[in-house]
């Protein structure tokens, strides 16, 4: 999927994480700022790129600034993202809630 | 801990605490201001920020209150009013010593001298526009680059032009995005399009706000520093990211500007450039045209359009623009 939008997700504050989804050519890129990046950033990279393409997101540049987020947190600021890039508001509770079983 | 926009003209106060902390941040209070919100502890104002077009300038937090992180949600807020106008790319300019807390929170440096730093964040951002011009590079051996307001492009630009045409094999024009002048961003492309679509070694782009203006650079964190002064550190920021992020893309070997002979800030400007490009790049600058022993200038030709004289306009603009300016008459002060 492309776009030419981008939006902005989350805020600056400690324990959350701010997720910007810009356009790109082909494949999900993901420059990540974190305090955590050292013990964590393979962690969150992973994470975000596992729910870009659960959403079906395959070409995005991801820009994060991370606080600190937890893994909920993360998941949750990258859906909420992904879905407002395509500025759709009905989630799909039901394919969500199955990813956690 | 309350976020509040702050309203100068209406609130006297809150325009003397707002002067006040930006003096104790050893700030300026710079006045050019779109829009300035304030953090307030009970009746105090301990942080502020502003914004200017999509500049985010005169943040300051109270040296009291630097243990709390104040600037995230100043910083969010000011982005959220940008979301809001559609705007989704901002700018910051800041001291070099300061730019580490912007990183942090997700701006990107896009070019640095010795005293000042400029930071962006969103898209499109640098990359975007290397692509850009990258997608309109044309193979040259020694191509030449001007920048360019147009505003309106005259028979001084064209000489211009075919000047560099003279010596280069291929020449970029960069016409200057900002939209602060009598004719839009559009319209004056659009002039230089007509004019020069008869030359093939000719390109046009935008500068897409990658070109420090004068004009939108603000200075007031160079405090105790004159006019010049700024001019000059202006000068220096702008030759570097045209050096360092422009010509580099395009293969440019040799940059043109036109002689200014009454602005003093315009001679700081052509000093600095060929400062900067020194043994890179070379810099030719070319004298005006005159017409009746008199320099071509824009500013001549918006003063004979507010006269209606259009004998003198044809004079100064080559056919091309005086076809434009007749249809459009974006002067229209009936």
């Amino acid at each position: 999927m492309q776009t030419a939008k981008t939006v902005t997700v989350g805020t600056m504050e400690s324990s959350d994480i701010m997720i910007t989804l810009k356009p790109n050519a082909s494949g999900i890129t993901i420059d990540l700022d974190s305090n955590v990046k050292k013990q964590f950033g393979a962690h969150i990279t992973a994470l975000m790129t596992e729910v870009l393409q659960k959403l079906g997101i395959n070409d995005i540049a991801v820009e994060a600034v991370d606080k600190g987020a937890l893994d909920c947190t993360i998941k949750a600021r990258t859906i909420a993202a992904a879905y407002r890039l395509q500025g759709k508001t009905d989630y799909d509770w039901e394919a969500l809630n199955s990813w956690n079983v | 801990m309350q976020l509040k926009r702050l309203w100068f003209d209406i609130n006297p106060t809150a325009k003397r605490q707002w002067q006040t902390l930006l003096t104790q941040a050893g700030l300026m209070a710079d006045e050019q201001v779109d829009y300035t919100i304030g953090l307030y502890d009970d009746d105090n104002l301990v942080a502020t920020g502003s914004l200017y077009q999509n500049i985010i300038k005169c943040v300051a937090v109270a040296t009291t209150e630097t243990h709390q992180n104040l600037l995230a949600p100043l910083i969010k807020a000011l982005l959220d009013q940008l979301d809001e106008q559609q705007q989704s790319q901002a700018f910051v300019y800041t001291k070099p010593c300061t730019a580490p807390y912007f990183e942090a929170l997700g701006f990107k440096a896009v070019v640095a001298t010795t005293h000042v730093v400029l930071l962006e964040r969103g898209y499109p951002d640098l990359n975007a526009y290397q692509l850009l011009l990258d997608q309109r590079k044309v193979t040259s051996t020694n191509a030449g680059a001007i920048v360019m307001n147009a505003n309106p492009f005259t028979n001084g630009h064209l000489h211009l032009i075919q000047t560099a045409l003279a010596t280069c094999d291929v020449v970029y024009v960069f016409v200057v995005s900002e939209d602060r002048s009598q004719f839009d961003t559009q319209a004056r492309l659009k002039m230089v399009q007509q004019a020069v679509a008869d030359q093939p070694r000719v390109i046009v782009l935008p500068t897409n706000h990658y070109l420090v203006a004068n004009a939108t650079f603000p200075a007031y964190f160079l405090k105790d520093q004159a006019d010049l002064a700024v001019a000059k550190e202006q000068a220096q920021l702008d030759a570097t990211l045209f050096l360092r992020k422009i010509s580099p893309i395009l293969d440019i070997h040799h940059r043109f500007v036109g002689d200014e002979p009454y602005s003093p800030v315009t001679k700081v400007y052509n000093d600095q450039l060929a400062q900067v490009l020194t043994g890179q790049l070379q810099l030719t600058v070319v004298p005006r045209l005159t017409v009746d022993a008199q320099p071509v200038s824009a500013t001549k030709v918006r003063q004979a359009l507010a006269a209606n004289d259009w004998d003198t306009v044809k004079k100064l603009v080559p056919a091309t623009s005086y076809h434009y300016l007749k249809g459009s008459q974006p002067h229209a002060n009936s």
